[in-house]
């Protein structure tokens, strides 16, 4: 089974980002959302977070999403930066 | 962020860029508090628009040009500050802020855990909160009746007095909460004073023993304790306080808080005047019990351990239960 080794961080606070922090977790995917749109879109965005942790085979994981108003492409680009620097496949910047 | 601004790492070894953030905070009227990990500085060219630095999980020392706020610098410092925690295996955030700037970091994310108006307010962000460290205390709490008594200690280590006031706590309640102080700063590890509490009245059933977590006398929630300085103690101590009486108190039953009588350290008789100005009015009792003393001599933790560097066994041997005797023994000062 896949899991990640490590805490890791991806994305910014600035605006229109999302940042991303994920860590080995030991109770399923456990998903804390901030956001200034969580009231509109926050069953969204943690739908497209939990849909692709599980795209990777993940079943137990730790992750605190604070967005502040990224677009859907975005907060999976700064979530699989997360994974593969949480030891997931390569690294890279972002 | 504003693109002509570039980042950078402050050198931590050069006096030179201290002086230069440390006067850069001034201008602020902001202290600089020393003895940190890391400290970044934006600049706009040659000169300083912004910095913040963290110690362990703790942000601190921001400040930003105000002819650069509302450009989201505070964002590009907490960003870069957090992911180097991160990197260094970190994800759990606080800052300990003035309760007018507290805004600006709820904007990026972060909960409010207290606030001591005018002085100083508590956030956190990150992996981890108070509500979620509630529930597991709750958890390991569960089997003990409601109308609880809490302790806060340090142990550093167990002595004869730190017993007599647990096992007075479980002879007038049906069930306390020994909170030992988990920030491993002290003398001897958590590890090791932990082991002593529950030799010593780990037997006790209707007592919990529970490391004090994040929230209580810890680094984010009361640092002059461990950094032995006076500055803004009052307000830490009611920060602490207010924590416990608001957040802790109410959801593990807690009703009432025991203390040892505190004759010569003075941030703790100031911790335990703050107890009794605030925690009666919110509902919880305080109850202040004498020292013990023995031979006619107060016994506590930090005679324990002078007589013990100067091998006064006999000094040691009166003042402490007979575990930690055995673990002293067993152990080089």
């Amino acid at each position: 089974m896949k899991s990640v080794v490590k805490p890791a961080q991806a994305g910014t606070l600035e605006s229109n980002d999302i940042m991303i922090i994920v860590e080995p977790g030991a109770n399923g995917i456990v998903l804390e959302l901030e956001s200034i749109v969580k009231k509109q879109y926050g069953q969204a965005i943690s739908q497209t977070i939990i849909e692709t942790v599980k795209s990777y085979g993940l079943t137990d994981l730790n992750v605190k999403a604070i967005d502040k108003g990224a677009l859907d492409y975005a907060i999976r680009a700064r979530l699989v930066t997360a994974l593969s620097r949480a030891g997931l496949g390569p690294g890279s910047e972002g | 962020m504003n693109g002509s601004l570039e980042l950078e790492v402050a050198d931590l070894d050069s006096k030179r860029e201290i002086r230069e953030v440390t006067e850069f905070l001034n201008s602020f009227g902001l202290e600089y508090e020393g003895d940190l990990d890391y400290t970044v500085i934006l600049r706009n060219g040659p000169a300083m628009v912004a910095t913040g630095s963290f110690k362990g999980e703790v942000l601190k020392n921001f400040a930003v040009n105000e002819s650069f706020q509302g450009q989201g610098l505070m964002a590009s410092l907490v960003t870069a500050l957090t992911r180097e925690q991160t990197r260094r295996g970190i994800v759990h955030f606080f800052v300990f802020t003035d309760p007018r700037k507290a805004f600006m970091f709820s904007e990026l994310g972060f909960s409010e855990i207290a606030r001591i108006e005018p002085y100083v307010a508590l956030l956190e962000t990150g992996l981890g909160s108070i509500d979620s460290w509630i529930l597991e205390a709750a958890k390991e709490l569960a089997h003990l009746p409601p109308n609880r008594a809490a302790l806060v200690m340090n142990c550093n280590p167990l002595t004869k007095g730190h017993e007599a006031l647990i096992r007075r706590a479980a002879s007038e309640n049906k069930a306390v909460i020994v909170f030992l102080v988990s920030e491993d700063l002290s003398f001897f590890s958590f590890k090791d004073r932990f082991f002593l509490v529950k030799e010593s009245l780990g037997h006790l059933k209707n007592v919990s023993i529970l490391p004090s977590g994040k929230y209580m006398i810890s680094a984010a929630t009361f640092p002059t304790y461990f950094l032995k300085k006076d500055q803004g103690l009052l307000a830490q101590t009611k920060l602490d306080l207010a924590i416990f009486a608001k957040k802790i108190a109410p959801a593990l039953n807690i009703v009432c808080r025991y203390v040892g009588q505190e004759p010569s350290c003075e941030i703790t008789r100031a911790y335990n005047q703050a107890m009794l100005d605030i925690l009666p009015s919110q509902g919880i009792e305080v109850k202040v019990m004498p020292r013990l003393a023995i031979n006619h001599q107060p016994v506590s933790a930090s005679l324990v351990r002078e007589a013990w560097k100067s091998a006064d066994w006999e000094t040691v041997s009166a003042m402490v239960p007979p575990a930690t005797m055995a673990y002293l023994q067993g152990k080089t000062p």
